[in-house]
């Protein structure tokens, strides 16, 4: 007596065959990362230039000693049950600056579940930092938490394939007390540029005299230092007056290129 | 016996593939739905309250089968214009003080059942208004100070509204004048009217447009105050966009922002004292030309008109200086004072009355170009106007026609044959105060885009020494005046006033 595989044998084996590839496509594929964890910095977090940042004391008030400056950090690799300390210091041959003295980096953590992190870098009022400009070259190294050493950084693939930006492993901050260019002035969508137009230290210092304002936020236009638009356009009109009034007192002001300081039209 | 067994696998395969299909008949415990019904919270199509009246609505509800029920109630309202939802109630019956801004809302009540969680909706549209919203605004000179009173275009008289609304105060002298501006960007928060008391030597006040509240310095609203007291001389706004121009102890303060209210970010640069007339210009179709001026002024220290047309503050500018297609005059060479500027009855020309040093009295008609073509027209007006002695002047928008008082007289002067009858005389010993047309200040399509347009009542205040009348006239087809159709009185002397179109 024949079975029913026998009889049926061809039919069911395609049928078998049919089953088993419909299951098999509802199994979930699930990704398993195994590379070893590491720890970056998170340039995308900066607005602006992302490699490096100038910090000036002489923005601020005048009895301020004391500034943080937070890195934002962010890890690769899964995220852990315990605490993982951040590995980020400054790398001597390109620091200036003099830990203690400058600067301080207190030790921070990923926490718990966490995948990021602000490290904050206290930047010190030094004496010196009115003559001089210190720079302070942070770096990401490598510890057991985190032994996979990063290198340069990018952002997401654009339409095009392509990495929009790539970023160096490295986070420059230059520290002074001086009144100095600030980074964002020519940066896409700046309002220095905008409104202001070209950069000298003799405009810049005009700006600050008529308007009274020390602080403007990365492009004066980002970030809770920035000044609205409404007062962007009143800066504007004071200084245009101010510009006027100058002239006619004392001609043309003549910046330190020996190019005369002008004010865009808006 | 193969084909049996493949018979019944397509019988079952069939079969589990039909009860998907078969009707689920149910066998559900359904309740009735005991239906909640609200009577119209109105019996009429929408509701009109004034603007701090208590509105009051109780309805009735019923509900299938229930007698007391266990009701939750809740009466909110949104804007016609996208603001946030503005919660009322939670009482069956409401009773509120009308507080919003001005403009149309959809009142929506809403009762629920807590037993069964059913609902029932009821709405209307309810609008706010203002008793204030139109009419005259009068600036009264009294015993105590100043006053303001308000006489509605259906005649009905608003005395003692500053003191009321001031805790009993009186405007200090001395008194000046009301100044006011349409603000386009105001109607999205439905306040495009703006009131403000200026006098010489004092900083101008704002006044609030719907209960005469003083609501703060004019200095508010400037970026950049200039030092001493600050007197705004004119104000005006600009047809499209949110330009806005003020004259401020002698400068012109300018703004462009979309702000929901007025703000200027600064002064116009350069050596001039502004003539305290604004003119900011349209063709009348809401189109442009080439080299279009948007403001012209009148540089009184200079004797020169001065003109504007940018989005931020900059040199305030002279003429053209090529003459080889010249106006009728050099803008840049007037040399007279200004003692009034006003619109015309053609939308491209701006009529500006001056004085030379003799007392011989002109009328400079402008265009809203940059060039030698700005001089539109010039012209000597006879001495037999008696307008070198004119205080008091309103033009017309209608007709080529400028009101002005003379004499204590009203005249009325014809720019295009350039000459000036009489158009009214006053009772014996009732001395004119002001003298102002009806007009409407809001620039759209339908409107041509004109900034001003009069609209064919003329008001005349006059005092006897112990009272102010406000006399209403209709101005005839020929710009001739009859006798005053309306005379409302008991009111101090009125020193300025207003003219308020429907908000």
């Amino acid at each position: 007596m024949k079975t029913i595989f026998q009889l049926l044998k061809p039919q069911l084996l395609l049928l078998s065959a049919l089953i088993a590839a419909l299951i098999s496509s509802c199994k979930t594929d699930e990704l398993k990362y195994e590379d070893e964890p590491g720890i970056y910095i998170d340039k995308e977090k900066f607005i602006g230039i992302r490699d490096s940042a100038t910090f000036s004391f002489a923005e601020k008030t005048s009895t301020l000693l004391l500034d943080t400056i937070y890195i934002p950090v962010k890890i690769s690799g899964r995220a852990s049950a315990k605490d993982r300390p951040v590995p980020l210091k400054t790398d001597p041959l390109l620091t200036t600056a003099s830990a203690g003295i400058h600067y301080e980096i207190p030790e921070t953590k990923i926490m718990a579940n966490q995948i990021t992190a602000r490290v904050p870098v206290i930047v010190k009022r030094a004496a010196d930092l009115k003559t001089k400009q210190l720079r302070i070259y942070l770096k990401m190294e490598t510890n057991a938490e985190f032994p996979f050493l990063i290198g340069n950084t990018k952002t997401n693939s654009t339409f095009s394939g392509e990495p929009s930006s790539i970023y160096t492993s490295g986070y420059l901050i230059k520290l002074n007390d001086q009144l100095l260019k600030p980074d964002t002035w020519d940066v896409s969508g700046s309002w220095f540029r905008f409104f202001f137009g070209t950069y000298s230290a003799v405009k810049y210092k005009f700006i600050m005299d008529v308007t009274g304002r020390m602080v403007w936020g990365p492009g004066a236009r980002f970030g809770a230092d920035s000044p609205t638009s409404a007062q962007m356009y009143a800066y504007y009109a004071k200084l245009q007056n101010a510009m006027y009034e100058y002239e006619k007192a004392n001609g043309p002001m003549i910046d330190e290129t020996g190019n005369q300081v002008t004010f865009p039209k808006i | 016996m193969k084909t049996a067994i493949l018979s019944l696998l397509s019988i079952v395969f069939i079969s589990v593939l039909l009860t998907g299909c078969a009707k689920d008949k149910g066998n559900y415990d359904l309740k009735p739905i005991n239906e909640i019904t609200i009577t119209p919270l109105s019996t009429s199509e929408n509701i009109e309250v004034f603007l701090d009246d208590t509105l009051r609505i109780s309805p009735q509800i019923t509900q299938e089968k229930v007698s007391a029920g266990n009701y939750t109630y809740r009466w909110y309202m949104f804007s016609d214009t996208y603001q946030p939802i503005i919660e009322l109630s939670q009482n069956k019956d409401l009773k509120i003080a009308a507080k919003a801004p001005l403009g149309g809302y959809t009142l929506v009540y809403v009762v629920k059942d807590e037993n069964t969680g059913i609902t029932s909706t009821r709405q209307t549209q309810l609008n706010i208004i203002s008793r204030f919203s139109s009419g005259i605004v009068l600036l009264e000179e009294k015993a105590q100070g100043g006053e303001i009173s308000h006489v509605g275009l259906d005649g009905q008289i608003y005395r003692n509204l500053y003191s009321e609304a001031n805790q009993g105060a009186f405007i200090a002298k001395p008194l000046g004048e009301l100044q006011g501006l349409y603000y386009k960007a105001g109607e999205k928060l439905q306040k495009p009217i703006y009131i403000f008391l200026s006098a010489p030597g004092k900083n101008t006040v704002e006044l609030d447009p719907l209960t005469y509240k003083q609501a703060g310095p004019f200095s508010n609203l400037l970026a950049t105050p200039p030092s001493g007291p600050i007197q705004l001389s004119a104000i005006q706004g600009y047809w499209s966009g949110n330009s806005i121009f003020a004259i401020v102890n002698g400068k012109v303060q300018f703004g462009a922002r979309d702000n929901e209210k007025p703000f200027f970010e600064g002064e116009l640069i350069g050596d001039y004292e502004i003539a305290p007339f604004i003119i900011t210009t349209s063709t009348g179709n809401g189109s442009t030309l080439a080299g279009m001026t948007s403001y012209i002024g009148y540089d009184q220290k200079n004797g020169r008109f001065l003109w504007y047309s940018a989005f931020s503050v900059g040199l305030l500018n002279t003429y053209s200086t090529d003459i080889s297609d010249p106006g009728a005059f050099n803008p840049n060479n007037v040399k007279k004072k200004c003692v009034f500027a006003c619109y015309s009855n053609e939308p491209g020309l701006y009529n500006w009355l001056m004085k030379d040093e003799t007392g011989k009295m002109y009328i400079y008609q402008m265009a809203p170009v940059s060039t030698q073509k700005a001089g539109a027209a010039y012209a000597e007006i006879p001495a037999s106007a008696e307008m070198n002695t004119a205080s008091l002047f309103a033009g017309s928008t209608q007709l080529p026609q400028i009101y002005y008082v003379s004499g204590n007289k009203v005249l009325l002067y014809d720019y295009k044959s350039n000459t000036s009858k009489l158009v009214y005389t006053p009772p014996s010993g009732e001395q004119i105060t002001d003298l102002k047309l009806s007009v409407s200040r809001i620039a759209t399509y339908s409107t041509g885009y004109k900034i001003i347009r009069t609209t064919g009542k003329l008001y005349l205040a006059t005092y006897n020494g112990t009272e102010g009348k406000l006399n209403e006239f209709d101005v005839s087809t020929t710009g001739s005046l009859d006798n005053p159709v309306k005379t409302y009185g008991g009111f101090g002397k009125i020193l300025s006033m207003f003219y308020k179109e429907k908000i």
